[in-house]
């Protein structure tokens, strides 16, 4: 943006600053009705109650009231808005502003209960998520969209499923910080409580993206006991519902990704003292156990990210790789987020380096889950690699153990994982690879199973020789 | 018991995606609990909280990593272990949960809570971490303050 609707977005962001205290006492004080504690008590994330209590009139008339009180100081009585004559720099605005509002509301609670959230206030006073026209600007007309996953601001009528909202690194004031100001001692302080904050915001972000999946999950699970001749309309709400899973795991992984850009920025930083090193790690390990977390919406429900998730999974990705390079897990997740996003991809790097001595390379987490979130996206090819390579780098990392017959059926379920998407099979090939190396990693890869499967019960026996089977078979080398 | 004071709770729904996941997932587990080098598949001690272990080495809970291993280091000059053993069962065991922030806080993710970080130490007392640095927690209009100071 340019310095002048900088100046106008910050101007519009002020405005709502100043209306905030009022707007947050108007939502508190929907605890004061007397239906409300009884809502809130049995409340799930989802609306879930068949008719509307016409004594939540008041109260739904009062929120309302608020809800465009606010919108109205921050847009409509904004005279710096007003002096906007072009269509996109206002669209773009209105998003600024939008993203703002709803991270603000994402930090939003009643009374220090974790559940006494907007989308409560929202689902208890049945607040219709129709658009309105909020205002017109130089013969633009501004609309405005509630619902219980915040509140959008646009030009159109139609908006997105899911809002838009700035991601959580905004919040922590991370911009404050860059390589020169780690050369100052001075900033230890800051710093150290500033991985803290990460850390803490880190777990309510995931906590956030657990609570809002299960809800998204609920609602999809509820479609499937729709009557056959509301098939049409099950679809088609299917759709919106994936959309808007889209849509916050776009926002959350744009949020690790910037979270972790800092993190990494951190530990390239060799001056710093032991105790920050120490928070450092821990906060890296942190985000990488909540990252895998993404993932399972795709590998375990077959949910198909959009493009623009697939961008901030990349961008995690390769912010992850500048403070441990070395990491397995990451080169795969590196190799599938390519080939979701149509973007080839050398993996001889990550095949070397499974071939050299195992302490020499990290395995940080299981890469199974990454691998199996993008299946929709790999050629024959490309599958029957990372198969090979991930049943290698198994085979390098693991001493045999009691959890070989879990990888076998970990192995199986990447094996069979690209039949149970229902897209269209990729021809290309994205996976940049030689002949050579992918048939020596094939025939690792059978070895290894033979020694996993040694002394095996019947049924992971069963299994490993399916996978046995994949990989030495004619057929598969034929068609590749 | 974990104190109240250093916790807090996840929120109702998130308790609705673990009875999914038993339905969804064929071995009820998730792979960012099956194996990592820094996170143990390991469930967290029963009978050690952070609270216990910080009371045990009479530190506060979230005190930096050289805080706790000074304490430590006296405790062992105080109470060698070959003269008393018996101390040292409790004293190892917490000095290995607080010493390393990733085992401190994998304690809390194991657990599915989130942690609420504090401290009551003085500036002089505790120059990194203290009642002033440890960070405030945040609500809309940090937030928003914060965004708004991000276009300057």
């Amino acid at each position: 943006m340019s310095h002048s609707e900088d100046n106008i977005c910050k101007d519009t962001l002020k405005r709502l600053r100043d209306a905030w205290p009022e707007f947050s006492s108007s939502l508190s004080s929907v605890s004061t009705h007397s239906e409300f504690n009884e809502f809130l008590n049995k409340y799930r994330g989802h609306q879930n109650e068949s008719s509307f209590s016409v004594q939540r009139n008041d109260v739904q008339n009062r929120i309302s009231a608020a809800l465009l009180n606010l919108l109205n100081h921050c847009i409509t009585k904004n005279e710096s808005i007003e002096s906007v004559a072009n269509p996109s720099v206002l669209e773009k605005l209105l998003h600024e502003v939008e993203s703002a509002l709803n991270l603000a509301l994402v930090f939003w609670q009643g009374s220090h209960n974790r559940n006494f959230q907007f989308r409560a206030i929202i689902d208890f006073c049945w607040i219709s998520s129709d658009p309105i026209l909020l205002t017109v600007v130089n013969g633009y007309e501004v609309f405005a969209r509630v619902s219980e996953w915040g509140i959008q601001l646009s030009l159109e009528q139609d908006t997105p499923p899911f809002p838009r909202r700035a991601s959580i690194a905004r919040a922590l004031s991370l911009h404050s910080f860059s390589i020169d100001t780690f050369k100052q001692n001075e900033n230890e302080v800051e710093l150290f409580s500033k991985l803290r904050l990460i850390q803490k915001e880190f777990c309510h972000l995931i906590d956030e993206w657990e609570h809002c999946n299960s809800i998204l999950a609920v609602q999809q699970h509820s479609l499937r006991s729709l009557p056959a001749e509301q098939s049409q309309v099950a679809r088609q709400l299917f759709v919106q519902i994936s959309e808007m899973r889209n849509g916050l795991a776009q926002w959350c992984a744009q949020s690790s990704a910037d979270l972790q850009d800092f993190v990494s920025l951190c530990s390239s930083q060799e001056s710093l003292s032991a105790d920050i090193r120490a928070e450092i790690a821990a906060a890296d390990a942190l985000i990488l156990s909540g990252f895998q977390k993404f993932f399972l919406p795709a590998s375990v429900s077959r949910h198909v990210y959009s493009e623009a998730v697939v961008v901030e999974f990349n961008r995690w990705v390769h912010a992850r790789l500048k403070s441990e390079p070395d990491d397995i897990f990451s080169l795969f997740a590196k190799a599938s987020c390519a080939a979701a996003s149509g973007n080839s991809v050398d993996v001889s790097f990550l095949a070397l380096k499974i071939e050299e001595k195992s302490h020499l390379w990290s395995l940080s987490a299981d890469p199974s889950a990454a691998i199996k979130a993008f299946a929709w996206s790999y050629s024959q090819r490309d599958h029957l690699a990372l198969s090979a390579l991930f049943t290698s780098c198994i085979d390098a990392k693991m001493a045999p153990n009691a959890l070989d017959g879990y990888w076998i059926q970990t192995i199986a379920s990447i094996i069979e994982m690209p039949e149970t998407f229902s897209c269209q099979t990729v021809e290309s090939n994205r996976l940049l690879i030689s002949e050579d190396l992918l048939t020596s990693f094939k025939s690792r890869a059978v070895k290894a199973i033979d020694r996993m499967s040694f002394n095996m019960n019947e049924e992971n026996s069963k299994t490993a020789h399916y996978v046995r089977e994949f990989f030495s078979s004619d057929s598969l080398q034929a068609d590749c | 018991m974990i104190s109240r004071q250093s916790i807090e709770p996840r929120r109702r729904a998130a308790v609705d995606i673990k009875l999914l996941r038993l339905e969804l997932l064929p071995r009820g587990r998730t792979p960012c609990e099956t194996i990592s080098h820094e996170w143990s598949p390991a469930q967290p001690t029963e009978n050690l909280t952070p609270d216990a272990a910080a009371e045990a080495l009479k530190v506060e809970l979230w005190a930096p990593q050289s805080v706790i291993k000074e304490r430590y280091r006296k405790l062992q000059m105080r109470y060698p272990p070959e003269q008393f053993p018996e101390r040292h069962i409790v004293l190892r065991p917490a000095f290995e949960l607080l010493s390393d922030p990733v085992v401190r806080l994998n304690w809390f993710w194991q657990s599915g809570l989130i942690p609420i970080m504090w401290s009551e130490r003085s500036i002089e007392e505790s120059p990194l971490w203290n009642k002033i640095s440890c960070p405030q927690a945040l609500n809309p209009e940090l937030v928003l303050d914060s965004i708004i100071d991000s276009f300057a």
